[in-house]
């Protein structure tokens, strides 16, 4: 204003009021004092004359009064053309993906946030002579943006505390003049429930008064929430025990539903786990539902809780939650029965009881039937050999059965013998360790059991079969077998193996299961034209099965130990042996990973698929076929399987990544073999992540309360911009000035003369001089 | 089904060697049978003779175990130490100290799990052996609390029920030994178990049985034999399939294992 009246030729940036005069303060203090005194005087002066009179003399003494002031103090204005270092007015935009929800008016809350930007440009740019203007989108951080029109609601979280240390940390102390927050309000994170500034974490109060600037927050948002029913929070474990029962807790919340019955639903890999009844009642906004299962195998599972929809209902994403949960062993639960006490059952006994992962059940043979009995049965420790209870009622339950040197002989076990059989079938390990009545001295040959044995049995084929000490040796298959894997290198693999102490006995056998594999043989004991197993394996049926012909792997643990030796690898090969027979996933020829359980709409999934041979060798240049698809139930009409078909590379894998971008739960499924027979899957969910879109609430209330701690204003989108509190810009120098003296005017000397000619004229005339 | 004679002699054969065929004593290796290894120290060869054949004796009779029934004499630096895992050491009397490489070696072979049972043969009075051994294991196992075995230990559960330990002689009524990896290396008696056990050329006992007479004999190749079981079976009827059992068997009042130094 005053720069336009007085520079006309616009040469100046900057005008202001300025005092020309330099009088010292004392002499300011005695005009003003010598003032005063003036008019008091002329006050009691005029006391006699009529009030008229006297209102005029003392008008024209005080106005003369005033202009000899005026010239006394010599005001003036100061044109001058100043450098001005321009701070910042952070705009930050809520982007989350709560702005696709309805809005005040017509359209989304961005739709009505963009509107108000809009409104509010030419405010924006009135500033920009003192202050930048930064555009900022945030979620979690803030990114800074230049095309308003091209911001879209994609963020999958709020943070406003992150948000704001995230500005703090892009300007130095000082360089703002305002923060100006425009949201909703639906904090996802920290701030999520919070309504009062006492409320909000002093980390955070510390972080908004560090901006050191106002922080202005205009609320976007409807007055009134559209009714919604949203999951809000899903309890569970990412990781479960198998035959351990699993809770998954759920809470969900209603708003603008007063009374109302919807279905709630768990399925476990689409089929219904559970069902149960939601049933609104006026006045309580959140419900809670508990689901429990028991899962029954290892793997991944997919889980979908959901919400049935609600009348009216315009939010129906935030109704279905799908998650995976990893089922794995809680204890491998392993029966260990032994013939009689033995040095191998003891240091056998002592490495499963040892190992945390193992819930170990020993039953072992203390006594026969042909054993003396001197003490009465009350006098001695022994229970009965629990045959029903251990290979019938609870056979099922164990995940390995370890035979060591056991005879079935004399317990009356053939009745059960066909459920062993049908254990392996079905999927359970099976162990025989060596022993004078073992294999056939045990009397299995032609039993169910000598059925899935790696190793033939003959009748009659009685005693021991080797009673010198000899170091067994690798077969190839051995060298690549994760059970006789002690070393990561193949070479450091067999340096192992042949500085383990030597072995000593070994049970004869008639010849090898056609599908068996040998892993440890005989360095020079043959049966028929091959060297005798000391340790073989087998797959049968869905189970796998190991034979240890010899009862002396004691002393890989007792004499490696003393000799200075390693006798980890005694605890080595049984614990790979208990993780081969149990089928440990990470043991299988086939594997189809991807990276992560759970994924993003548009995100790239990566999956990896490990091929190896029957004896673990990396399988190279082999052919794998990979089908990526939605699990089978869910898989629609418009979304055909991805397919990718390659080969194997020198490690035995094959790779790629894949695009998904629909939400739900996808399928891996990798199959290799010549007819296919080789399959693993992987399983994963992928999710647009609805935290955001968890309920319809806004919360201006955080909004207030944020504005309240950074001393600025709390908005709403009627509310106009243009006079928000601002920290002034600094100024760095002034290049010209001019001084625009007000006092030296001719009509301001006019009336000094004027004024007190008039007073003296009237005085006289009214004779009182 | 016809028979001819061929089949007839083979069945027979068969018949002859499955009844002949030894049930026991049979192995497969010289590792499978579970026998003593007596330490070879002082005198110790000629202190208790036949005792330990005459214990694994009844260990084959009474229970399932294959047992080796003569002992092997073991210096503690012999390599074949590390392929028996059960040591005994009978002493009497003051006993020379053990050499470091002795020490070194009996404590790898118990941390390795061997277990050693130290059997005090001294007559009665005599506590020189006593003190030996109690000096000795301070310095085996100078971070472990040497212990009282409380009459809750495994030892006195592993086949018979027993509430004492007995021996030839009954100078304690307890067994004392160091817990180490949930076990007892060390198990030390002193009431001379392994002289209960022996016997003459021709059958008759080589010692007297004091105070008890056969009944403490009897007790004693309960101990005896519970104590092989330990060395094999370990905590296997701490079990809690056993324990039910057990307990409802005996009246049992529990007296955990105590600190004597």
């Amino acid at each position: 204003m005053l720069r336009d009246l007085f520079d006309t030729d616009g040469q100046f940036n900057s005008a202001h009021w300025v005092v020309l005069s330099d009088w010292s303060g004392l002499t300011w203090t005695a005009v003003g004092l010598l003032v005063c005194i003036l008019i008091g005087f002329s006050w009691w002066n005029t006391q006699p004359l009529n009030r008229m009179r006297r209102i005029t003399l003392l008008a024209l003494r005080t106005a003369t009064l005033v202009v000899i002031t005026f010239l006394f103090i010599q005001p003036g204005i100061r044109l001058e053309h100043r450098n001005i270092v321009r701070n910042h007015v952070a705009v930050l935009i809520d982007q989350s993906r709560s702005m696709l929800l309805p809005g005040q008016s017509s359209g989304s809350r961005l739709d009505q946030l963009k509107r108000y930007l809009e409104a509010n440009l030419a405010v924006f740019k009135s500033w920009q002579t003192e202050h930048q203007v930064d555009y900022f989108t945030f979620g979690r951080y803030v990114k800074a943006v230049d095309d308003l029109k091209s911001i879209q609601a994609l963020g999958e979280m709020t943070d406003l505390a992150g948000a704001l240390d995230d500005v703090q940390s892009r300007y130095t102390s000082g360089d703002l003049a305002a923060v100006i927050i425009l949201s909703d309000g639906t904090d996802t994170t920290k701030l999520k429930e919070i309504s009062d500034p006492s409320l909000i974490p002093n980390r955070v109060q510390i972080a908004i008064k560090k901006l050191n600037a106002p922080v202005h927050t205009v609320f976007i948002g409807p007055d009134k929430v559209a009714p919604d029913l949203a999951i809000q929070d899903l309890s569970y474990d990412e990781f479960a025990f198998v035959r351990n029962a699993v809770t998954i807790d759920a809470k969900v919340s209603v708003f603008g539903y007063e009374q109302l019955r919807i279905p709630v639903t768990m399925k476990r890999n689409g089929k219904e786990l559970g069902r149960q009844v939601l049933e609104v009642v006026p006045g309580k906004q959140n419900y809670e539902f508990s689901f429990e299962f028991v899962p029954d195998e290892t793997g991944k599972s997919s889980f979908t809780f959901e919400v049935g929809s609600a009348p009216g209902e315009q939010i129906v994403i935030n109704n279905r939650r799908e998650f995976v949960i990893r089922v794995i062993r809680d204890k491998i639960r392993v029966l260990q029965v032994v013939g009689r006490p033995s040095w191998d059952e003891r240091f056998l006994r002592k490495l499963l009881k040892k190992n945390p992962n193992v819930d170990l059940i020993s039953f072992f043979i203390l006594r026969t039937s042909s054993s003396l009995q001197v003490a009465r049965r009350n006098e001695m420790s022994l229970i009965p050999f629990p045959t029903q209870e251990l290979f019938e009622q609870q056979l099922g339950s164990f995940d390995l059965i370890i035979f060591q040197n056991f005879t079935y002989r004399g317990y009356q076990m053939r009745q059960y013998m066909p459920l062993i059989k049908r254990y392996v079938q079905n999927g359970g390990g099976f162990v025989m360790v060596g022993g004078d009545i073992s294999f056939a001295n045990g009397g299995y040959a032609g039993t169910p059991i000598a059925e899935f044995l790696p190793v033939t049995l003959r009748g009659g084929q009685l005693g021991g079969g080797e009673k010198s000490d000899y170091r067994p040796t690798l077969t190839p298959a051995g060298q690549f077998h994760p059970i006789t894997n002690l070393k990561l290198s193949r070479d450091e693999n067999q340096t192992a193996w042949q500085s383990l102490p030597m072995l000593s006995g070994l049970n004869q056998v008639a010849g090898l299961a056609p599908d068996s594999v040998v892993l440890l043989e005989h360095p020079t004991k043959r049966v028929g034209v091959k060297k005798s197993p000391v340790v073989a394996v087998r797959n049968f049926g869905k189970g796998r099965v190991l034979s240890v012909l010899t009862d002396s792997t004691w002393r890989w643990d007792f004499e490696a130990f003393g000799l200075g030796a390693d006798n980890r690898n005694y605890y080595k090969f049984w614990g790979n042996a208990i993780r081969w027979l149990i089928r440990d996933p990470d043991l299988k020829t086939i594997r189809v990973t991807t990276g992560k359980d759970r994924y993003a709409v548009g995100d790239q999934v990566s999956v990896t698929v490990r091929l190896q041979a029957d004896d673990y060798r990396p399988a190279i240049d082999q052919p794998v076929r990979v089908e990526v698809g939605k699990r089978h139930n869910e898989q629609t009409s418009t979304e055909a399987p991805i397919i990718r078909q390659g080969k194997t590379d020198k490690g035995g894998l094959f790779t790629f990544s894949v695009p998904i971008k629909t939400d739900g739960v996808w399928r891996v499924v990798a199959r290799s073999g010549e007819d296919q027979e080789l399959v693993d899957q992987d399983v994963f969910v992928v999710t647009s992540e609805p935290i955001e879109l968890a309920t319809t609430k806004t919360n201006p209330l955080l909004l207030k309360s944020i504005s309240s701690i950074g001393q600025g204003r709390f908005l709403d989108d009627g509310d106009d911009l243009a006079d928000l509190e601002r920290k002034p810009p600094l100024l760095l120098q002034v290049n010209r000035r001019k001084d625009v003296p007000l006092w030296a005017s001719a009509w301001l000397l006019l009336l000094a003369i004027i004024l007190p000619s008039t007073e003296w004229f009237l005085r006289r005339r009214w004779g009182l001089l | 089904m016809t028979m001819n004679r061929r089949k007839a002699i083979k069945l027979t054969a068969a018949v002859c060697a499955a009844i002949l065929a030894p049930r026991r004593g049979l192995s497969i290796g010289r590792d499978s049978k579970v026998g003593i290894a007596v330490l070879d120290r002082g005198n110790s060869r000629q202190l208790r003779p036949r005792c330990v054949e005459q214990l694994m004796w009844e260990v084959s009779k009474r229970t399932s175990i294959n047992v080796r029934e003569e002992p092997v004499y073991l210096k503690l630096t012999d390599e074949s130490l590390f392929r028996n895992p059960f040591l005994v050491w009978f002493g009497q009397g003051s006993i020379q100290p053990l050499s470091e490489m002795e020490r070194r070696r009996l404590s790898l072979y118990l941390r390795g799990g061997g277990t050693l049972l130290i059997s005090d043969v001294s007559p009665l009075g005599d506590d020189g052996f006593d003190t030996s051994i109690r000096s000795e294991m301070s310095l085996l196992w100078p971070d472990r609390d040497w212990m009282r075995l409380g009459n809750d230990h495994t030892v006195y559960r592993t086949f018979y029920l027993l509430e004492t330990p007995k021996g030839r002689v009954a100078r304690t009524d307890h067994l004392e030994g160091v817990i180490f990896d949930d076990r007892s290396p060390v198990i030390y008696e002193r009431n001379d178990l392994f002289g209960a056990f022996g016997r003459e050329r021709f059958g008759a006992w080589s010692m007297p049985v004091f105070p008890g007479g056969e009944r403490q004999r009897e007790m004693a190749f309960r101990t005896g034999l519970n104590l092989v079981m330990y060395a094999t079976c370990l905590n296997y009827k701490r079990d809690q399939v056993h324990v039910t059992e057990i307990l409802r068997r005996r009246n049992w009042r529990v007296e955990p294992s105590k600190t004597i130094r």
